[in-house]
């Protein structure tokens, strides 16, 4: 066997390790979605029955607040086309963004004014990933920590660039909006739901 | 047996109601103010009788014929043109008359009666200084009632949103504490606050007689509505500026009580808030926003499995390749 055929075998076998390696990070990574998404049914659940005990006469301070990850859950979004709900945390950071979908403009849940909120569009379908199939006329439901549900129709879809903050903006004043944001194009837009409280 | 108890029983009753509707119940005097100058020495003003001479008698009897009174002149209340004409109680007449229930009758010179036994309640009777306490009352503690106070309220969306609140500042020297009662629409609140304008505005009476009764009717309100005489329901200004309940509603009008201590006195007051709701929004930039969040998934571990990929590819066909090369060479 001559030189160069020992060592692409030595190269050959070293790729597939690699490549076995790296599969099983992908398999482990998507792994890691599913049992967050698992851990975040739990949350919806807690949610569920803590708003219950909160809406029978129990003052605001004592109120139970609800954390995921160390972050505030400030209300659940539920999005019945595409099958999603999730806890929404309060703020937005990178770490944040990779337990659930997070506020990232405005004041409380369901106040007037526009809040936005900010999802991975992950490849696997979870968080955001599956946005793109959300169209005009579409609904999704927002509940506050008061387990007060309010329907949202989507009255405007568009890709923008990372740099147009003006989707934080209320459109129509004195109305209750909710802008979704994920990414598109790999990291080079952004797709934008803008909703308003469907009355 | 049983019968006749029952019977006794409903004779007392009918006996105790009819004694009760017949026993008479006088009404505040309607037609007579009284001032007191001493604790025998009392002016009584005659409603519509300021200006002219009459008679006047008392007497303990209501029922009394009037040929039995005893008549003597009116009085003036002062000297000069705007003295008015008064009936009065001196030391001899308040030890005749106002041990019990008295009752006063006033005739005009031509015999026409003005007043017919009407009761008269000493008791009740302000001071000269009640009614200039009455009359100064808005005046008493220096304040500024003008102001509005731009109070910060919240940031909603992006917008931080200013309320202008109504508020009293209060410039007076000495330490002051306050009282606050809301001006509800109709009764007492309303009453006081209407007459709270009147005398802020000067308006105290068309004469003696309303001056009078207007006091009284402002003393009786201002002790009645002070929420409390204690301390302890006195609150102190914050930077002298006394704001709007937080609950106040556009136009909602509220009656401060006053009180102030200088110099080892203690003067009360009164004056109104009215409330405001204007609330004003202004553009803030307290979170700045350059860049929209980065959502998109990781796609290293992808970029990675595909070069590998083509690695691999690229490797299996120099190892082909290579393989020709040593058959041919074989």
């Amino acid at each position: 066997m001559s030189k160069m055929k020992k060592v692409l075998n030595i190269l050959l076998g070293l790729l597939i390790i690699a490549t076995v390696v790296v599969i099983i990070l992908i398999i482990v990574k998507y792994s890691n979605n599913q049992a967050n998404e698992r851990a975040l049914e739990k949350v919806l659940e807690q949610i569920k029955s803590e708003a219950n005990i909160n809406t029978q006469d129990v003052q605001e301070d004592q109120k139970t607040e609800i954390e995921y990850k160390g972050y505030k859950v400030v209300g659940t979004i539920k999005i019945s086309k595409i099958n999603i709900e999730y806890p929404i945390l309060e703020i937005t950071t990178s770490g944040s963004m990779k337990y659930s979908i997070t506020k990232f403009w405005g004041d409380k849940i369901n106040e007037v004014g526009n809040v936005c909120f900010a999802g991975h569009n992950n490849y696997d379908g979870t968080m955001f990933g599956k946005t793109k199939e959300l169209e005009v006329g579409d609904t999704f439901e927002l509940t506050d920590t008061d387990n007060i549900t309010k329907t949202y129709k989507i009255f405007k879809k568009y890709i923008t660039d990372p740099d147009d903050i003006s989707v934080i903006e209320t459109e129509e004043f004195g109305t209750r909006e909710a802008t979704l944001i994920t990414c598109s194009n790999g990291n080079r837009e952004r797709l934008i739901l803008k909703a308003r409280e469907e009355k | 047996m049983k019968n006749k108890k029952i019977k006794w029983v409903l004779a007392t009753l009918t006996i105790a109601i009819i004694l009760l509707i017949a026993t008479p119940i006088f009404a505040a005097s309607e037609n007579v103010q009284v001032v007191k100058k001493s604790d025998t020495d009392y002016l009584i003003y005659l409603k519509g009788s300021l200006n002219e001479e009459f008679e006047f008698a008392f007497s303990n009897d209501k029922e009394i014929s009037k040929d039995e009174l005893v008549f003597q002149n009116s009085a003036k209340d002062m000297q000069g043109e705007e003295a008015n004409s008064i009936a009065y109680v001196d030391s001899e007449l308040y030890g005749t008359y106002f041990s019990k229930d008295a009752y006063l009758w006033a005739r005009t010179s031509d015999g026409k009666y003005i007043v017919e036994a009407e009761s008269v309640d000493l008791k009740s009777a302000l001071t000269e200084n009640d009614i200039e306490t009455a009359n100064s009352m808005t005046k008493r503690i220096s304040v500024d009632t003008k102001q509005i106070y731009e109070k910060p309220v919240e940031n909603v969306d992006g917008v931080k949103i200013t309320k202008t609140v109504g508020k009293v500042v209060v410039t007076e020297e000495g330490k002051t504490a306050y009282q606050l009662i809301k001006v509800e629409e109709t009764g007492e609140t309303a009453e006081f606050a209407k007459m709270i304008n009147d005398l802020a505005a000067g308006k105290t009476g068309e004469n003696y007689y309303e001056e009078i009764e207007i006091s009284k009717e402002f003393l009786d309100l201002y002790n009645k509505l002070l929420p409390a005489y204690g301390d302890k329901k006195w609150a102190e200004p914050t930077n002298n500026e006394i704001l709007q309940p937080e609950e106040a509603k556009e136009n909602d009008e509220y009656i401060i009580f006053l009180k102030n201590e200088q110099n080892g006195k203690t003067t009360y007051d009164v004056q109104l808030l009215k409330s405001f709701e204007d609330y004003k929004p202004e553009v803030i930039s307290e979170k700045v926003v350059s860049k929209l969040p980065v959502t998109a998934d990781d796609p290293t571990l992808f970029i990675i499995l595909g070069i590998l990929v083509v690695a691999i590819v690229v490797v299996v066909i120099a190892k082909i390749f290579v393989n020709k090369n040593e058959k041919m060479g074989e």
